[in-house]
């Protein structure tokens, strides 16, 4: 395996591994760039660390390093020390994502114009809209091999699809389908197709669904350009006399610190840790934290408008046979504010083992109303909904006062709000899918309130004006130019779509642009 | 009595209501339950509040198709939790002795309604929180409770459920 040296300064540094860090850094090393990609997580071997069980692979995969909620949101309550459901591995979340790959519309690159101000709402037009982003699109599809693309053909429905459709189809609606999922319904790509285990969330013990785990990460290594270092959590971004980063600093799996050189640091650490980074490497020349001359590091946090609907019927349904998120309903994904909110919704179906559903149908429930549906888990139906929360300035990650992690450093607080836009969306989608289930005869349904969020977005925001946002339409901080980020925390608006797709796509153009940018010697 | 094989985990102790975070796990092979003597198997939960327990567990996760054997495993491993935490000991000693002293130490008496409403009362207590939390973590792993609820559990040692029914559902309208 290729190793670069500590004091290598021609080396870019990539830290995270999962949709953005994982696919930038394997595009960068394709391109003959030299790339240090730096993973607080432990590299599994999908082949034989990965379980069928929830909590062991809960345990294994997941960021469970101290976190701090503030807030009236339901999760705060719910899970008060675990607001995000995401990884720390190699992979990142694409180990534990459902594989959904859609793409944003064309309205939701440019929500301050489409939909108008709203009030507590920062909303912002991106700086790029659809068409730039069309042929990154194209490519990420092709490179995750999402089905409905490509003429790849879709996954086989489901029990679970199925109950969802047929309701879906008797209330008229016209756009339900297997969904585009990045998950193998051919082998293709040296991996081979899915075999509707039911364990998505789990790591997927086929590789038939793409994570950059095993298609990234080994893509770059056989380049001999890459060096992955596993179980390195980067604790500081360093720069010198000019304000250019310099390097990072980490600590190795043994809590020895080390520092990496780097030509170019790109942070892909999701929205929580990558904000925190930045504001953890303060320094006397940037007291308030790395481009954070707008004040909007860590602002504006987004996690979806989520919930979920369960429903109780006559008949088995042995919903966990299959894909987690088997099919999708896109009709309600439109903007059309005479439901009484902007902004749309995606439906799509979910199933959670025993286990998990034990702990997520309704936290803290006990008692009959509770067990009731436990009794009847083989008979239930399960879908989500996902859907475009409003940015706001107030929602925020910021350092903890007082709350230290295993380094000493400030731990992240998540501070969320619902917005009234949120609340009216997540009761429209509740009731949309209860009468879905209702119309196929389910007998009593559930309005589960969100899980710790998976979808984090937004807090180091992309925008045209540096007063605006943290980064450019490129991903580029717009104080340092050497510096970027390139994970999902630089959408200036959450969009209704699972964000997966739109990172890879980012990630491919960022890496265009920074070997462009590398061969006319501006970076 | 049925074996108990229970996952101890942290969970949700520290939360009002839900997963608090840094869910840790690691097997306990704990008690064997071969027969009626296991509560003064225990290594910190008193034998005289093992019942309690026990009804407690069935209380808040009633399953009529479940013996009392699957509740009295979850005790088991919150036993092995309180065996390391002596805080917790004296947590569930004192908060299962104030229960039944509440009810005129006739807790295990009063009918499945009764029952109910004494535990509403306690419901915002750290020890009623502790148990429920570890419950509905201990209770759902246990893989003899999956089978009584329908779930099949781990897929991949027999192919995924693609030949194995993942579409046979027969009963929906034709669309």
């Amino acid at each position: 395996m290729t190793q670069i040296d500590m004091n290598d300064d021609s080396a870019v540094v990539v830290i995270g591994s999962g949709a953005g860090g994982g696919t930038l850094a394997n595009e960068l090393a394709q391109k003959g760039i030299k790339v240090v990609c730096l993973e607080a997580g432990a590299r599994l071997d999908y082949t034989k660390g990965f379980a069928n069980d929830e909590w062991p692979m809960f345990d294994k995969i997941s960021w469970l390093d101290k976190r701090t909620t503030s807030g009236s949101w339901q999760v705060a309550k719910d899970f008060p020390g675990l607001p995000a459901w995401i990884c720390k591995t190699v992979g990142g979340t694409t180990v534990h994502w459902a594989g959904a790959s859609l793409r944003l519309q064309e309205h939701e690159f440019r929500t301050l114009s489409h939909y108008g101000k709203i009030d507590g709402a920062n909303l912002l037009d991106w700086p790029i809209g659809l068409a730039d982003l069309e042929p990154y699109y194209a490519k990420a599809e092709f490179k995750m091999g999402v089905t409905r693309t490509n003429d790849i053909p879709g996954l086989p429905p489901c029990n679970n699809f199925k109950v969802m459709e047929a309701g879906a189809k008797k209330l008229g609606y016209k756009n339900v389908h297997t969904g585009r999922m990045a998950i193998n319904s051919q082998p293709r790509d040296g991996r081979t197709s899915c075999r509707q285990l039911g364990f998505c969330f789990q790591g997927c013990r086929m590789g038939a669904k793409w994570s950059t785990l095993y298609t990234e990460i080994p893509k770059a290594e056989a380049t001999g350009n890459f060096e992955l270092r596993a179980q390195a959590q980067v604790l500081q971004i360093e720069h010198n006399a000019n304000g250019k980063v310099s390097g990072v600093v980490y600590a190795d799996k043994d809590g020895n610190q080390q520092r990496q050189k780097a030509r170019l640091v790109c942070v892909a650490g999701n929205s929580i840790e990558s904000p925190r980074l930045l504001l953890n490497s303060a320094s006397a020349k940037f007291p308030d934290g790395l481009s954070n001359s707008s004040g909007q590091v860590g602002k504006n946090y987004m996690r979806h408008t989520t919930g979920s609907v369960y429903s109780i019927f006559d008949k088995p349904v042995h919903m966990y046979r299959g894909t987690t998120m088997a099919g999708i309903i896109t009709d309600e994904s439109k903007h059309d504010p005479s439901r009484g909110f902007a902004g749309g919704y995606e439906l799509e179906t979910i199933s959670l083992g025993v286990p998990f559903m034990a702990a997520f149908l309704l936290p803290g429930g006990w008692g009959r109303d509770f067990t009731a549906f436990m009794d009847a888990y083989d008979h239930l139906a399960g879908m989500w909904i996902v859907g475009e929360d409003m940015p706001q300035e107030s929602n925020a990650i910021t350092l903890h006062a007082s709350e230290k992690d295993q380094h000493g450093l400030p731990v992240p607080n998540v501070h969320y709000d619902d917005h009234p836009n949120d609340i009216a969306m997540r009761k429209h989608g509740f009731a949309a899918g209860t009468r879905i289930y209702e119309a196929v005869g389910a007998t009593r349904t559930m309005e589960t309130p969100p899980y710790p969020s998976t979808h984090n977005l937004g807090t180091n925001r992309m925008s045209a004006k540096a007063a605006d946002g943290v980064v450019n339409g490129w991903g580029q901080s717009h104080d340092i130019s050497n510096l970027f980020v390139s994970d999902g925390s630089q959408f200036t608006t959450g969009a209704g779509e699972n964000p997966t797709l739109t990172i890879v796509s980012l990630a491919i153009r960022q890496a265009d642009y920074i070997a462009e940018q590398m061969t006319k010697k501006s970076l | 009595m049925s074996k108990a094989t229970i996952n101890r985990r942290q969970f949700l102790e520290t939360s009002t209501r839900g997963v608090a975070g840094g869910v840790v796990a690691s097997l306990v092979p704990t008690l064997v339950l071969a027969d009626d003597n296991w509560p003064s198997q225990l290594a910190a939960i008193e034998s005289s509040n093992a019942a309690m327990l026990v009804r407690m567990c069935r209380v808040l996760y009633p399953h009529d198709g479940l013996s009392d054997g699957h509740y009295a495993d979850c005790v088991v491993s919150l036993d092995a939790k309180a065996a390391a935490d002596s805080a917790l000991a004296k947590q569930l000693n004192d908060g299962a002795s104030a229960l039944n002293a509440a009810s005129g130490g006739k807790f295990l008496e009063l009918d499945e309604a009764a029952q109910v409403a004494a535990l509403v009362t306690i419901e915002n207590t750290a020890f009623f929180q502790s148990v429920r939390g570890h419950m509905v973590v201990a209770l759902y792993t246990d893989r003899k409770v999956w089978a009584e609820l329908g779930y099949e559990g781990p897929s991949f040692p027999y192919g995924g459920y693609l030949e194995r029914g993942f579409d046979d559902i027969d009963w929906l309208p034709e669309s």
